[in-house]
C-alpha cells in the first residue's frame, strides 16, 4: 500500500469505486465509468476536502458528474424499475409484501425523478438521512422533509394504483 | 423498531440489479483514472464546482421562555370553568391525507428542529413522522429515533401571513424512557392527553400521540365518553385527537400487518 495521499486515495478507490459504479448504473444506461472515473479525478484533486465518511461525499460528486454529462446531452437521470421483471410469486418478507410488487413498481414510475432520487438514496443506497442530505448539498432537516413529502406521495399513488385495480 | 420503514423496506426489494465489476475492469478503470489525473484535464475550478455543496449549518431559533418540555402557541387559550366552548362541527373521527399543496404548506411553517430545548443544550433530532387533517385543522408530527417529539397543528388564522397560527408542543422523554411498546401488537401512549382550547372560537381539543409495535398498521382508540376515532399511523408512531376534554379508554383496536384486529390494553408511561 502506498504511504501519503497517494494511498489514502487508492485506499478510498478501491473501497467505493464498485459502489459508485452501481449507483451510476441505476442512473444511467451508459457512461458509468467515465463519471466515475472523473468523480475520483475530483476526488484527488480535492482529497484535504474528502471527509472520513467519504461514502456520501463521494455519491455526491458522482451525482454532480453525472447530472453535468446528462445536461450536456439534454437527458435525464433513471431510476425507473422495470415493471415487467418483478415477480408474481408471494413473497414471505413483509416488506415485500407491502403490496403487489406491480402495483408498488408502477406507483415508483409516476413519481418525479426528484422523489425518486430521494428515496432510493435511502432505500437502493441505505444512506443515512445525514449522508443522503450531504449527496444532494442540502441540510438534514431538508432532506428529512423531501423524503416525508416523497413517502407520502408515492404511498398516494400506490393506494390509488391497488384501488383503481380493485375497482376495475 | 427498526430504521426503516415498511415502505422504504418495500422500495429496497424494487432496487435493479446492477453487473458485478470484475477486478480487471476496476484494475482498467483506476488506469483511467490516473491517465486523466496525468493529464490533467479537470481544472481545480471544475473540481470544485463538482464538490457537494455544504449548506451552512442552520440558525437556531430563539425562543424566549422555551422550557425542555415546551409548548409554544400563539394566543392559546388555557381552559377555564368560564368559557363557552363550540363544538369541532367538522371533526372527523377518520383522518384524511394531506393534498401535495397542504403537505408543502405545513412543512414551510412548522418547524424542521426541536422546539423548546434550554439554551446550550443540542435539541434533539425530529423529522417528520406523519401528517393528517380532521376537520379545519392538520396536524404534522415529527419524532427522533430516541422518542423525543414535537407535533404543530395549524388553525386557521387569517391574522397570520401564512393563514395559520402553528402551536407546537414538544416533548423529550430522556434517554432512560421508554419508547416502543413492549409488544409488536401493543400501543404505548407517550402523551396521554392534556386538553387545551385553541382560541376562543374552538372548543377544547385532546390530542393523544405515542408509539406501535411492529405488526400494528392501524388503530381505533374509543374515549371513555363513547367518542372513537381512527389514529393516523405511520413509521411506528400513531396520533389522533379528539374534540372535547376527553380521557382513553383502557383498550384500543389494533389491525395488525396479517390483517387481524385485536383488542390490546394501552400502556402508558409509568405502566
Amino acid at each position: 500500500m502506498k504511504a501519503g495521499p497517494e494511498g489514502r486515495f487508492e485506499a478510498l478507490y478501491w473501497e467505493h469505486h464498485r459502489e459508485l459504479l452501481a449507483f451510476i448504473r441505476r442512473r444511467t444506461e451508459t457512461e458509468a465509468e467515465d463519471v466515475v472515473a472523473e468523480t475520483f479525478v475530483v476526488a484527488w484533486r480535492r482529497l484535504d476536502d474528502v471527509p472520513d465518511n467519504a461514502r456520501p461525499w463521494l455519491f455526491g460528486v458522482a451525482r454532480n458528474v453525472l447530472r453535468n454529462h446528462l445536461r450536456a446531452q439534454n437527458r435525464q437521470t433513471l431510476l425507473k424499475v422495470r415493471i415487467d421483471e418483478q415477480p408474481e410469486e408471494d413473497q414471505p418478507d413483509l416488506a415485500t409484501a407491502i403490496a403487489d410488487r406491480h402495483d408498488l413498481a408502477a406507483a415508483w414510475n409516476r413519481l418525479t425523478g426528484a422523489e425518486q432520487e430521494v428515496i432510493s438514496l435511502v432505500a437502493w443506497d441505505e444512506l443515512s438521512n445525514d449522508e443522503a442530505a450531504t449527496v444532494l448539498g442540502c441540510t438534514k432537516s431538508t432532506f428529512a422533509v423531501r423524503l416525508f413529502r416523497a413517502r407520502r406521495r408515492l404511498l398516494h399513488l400506490l393506494n390509488r394504483t391497488t384501488h383503481s385495480r380493485g375497482t376495475t | 423498531m427498526s430504521e426503516k420503514s415498511t415502505l422504504l423496506r418495500a422500495v429496497g426489494a424494487l432496487k435493479p440489479p446492477t453487473p458485478e465489476t470484475t477486478e480487471g475492469a476496476s484494475h482498467a478503470l483506476l488506469d483511467r483514472v490516473n491517465a486523466r489525473i496525468a493529464k490533467g484535464v479537470t481544472t481545480a475550478e471544475e473540481a470544485r464546482r463538482l464538490t457537494p455543496y455544504q449548506p451552512p449549518a442552520a440558525t437556531r431559533r430563539i425562543l424566549a421562555g422555551a422550557a425542555a418540555a415546551g409548548l409554544i402557541a400563539v394566543g392559546a387559550i388555557t381552559l377555564s370553568d368560564d368559557n363557552t366552548p363550540t363544538a369541532h362541527a367538522d371533526w372527523s373521527p377518520v383522518p384524511t391525507e394531506l393534498r401535495p399543496a397542504e403537505m408543502d404548506e405545513i412543512t414551510n411553517i412548522c418547524p424542521a428542529q426541536f422546539f423548546g430545548t434550554p439554551g446550550g443544550e443540542d435539541p434533539p433530532e425530529v423529522t417528520p413522522v406523519l401528517a393528517e387533517r380532521r376537520g379545519e385543522f392538520q396536524v404534522l408530527l415529527s419524532a427522533s429515533e430516541e422518542g423525543a417529539y414535537q407535533y404543530c397543528i395549524l388553525l386557521p388564522d387569517p391574522e397570520f401571513d401564512s393563514g395559520y397560527r402553528p402551536h407546537i408542543e414538544s416533548y423529550d422523554p430522556g434517554p432512560s424512557a421508554q419508547i416502543w411498546p413492549s409488544d409488536d401488537d401493543g400501543l404505548y401512549t407517550a402523551q396521554t392527553g392534556t386538553p387545551w382550547q385553541p382560541s376562543p372560537d374552538h372548543g377544547p381539543m385532546t390530542v393523544f400521540l405515542g408509539t406501535v409495535g411492529n405488526n400494528v398498521e392501524a388503530v381505533e382508540l374509543n374515549t371513555e365518553n363513547g367518542s372513537f376515532a381512527q389514529a393516523s399511523v405511520m413509521d411506528g408512531w400513531f396520533l389522533v385527537w379528539f374534540p372535547d376534554a376527553v380521557q382513553l379508554s383502557d383498550t384500543a383496536t389494533v389491525t395488525t400487518d396479517d390483517g387481524d384486529e385485536l383488542e390490546v390494553t394501552i400502556e402508558r408511561p409509568g405502566d
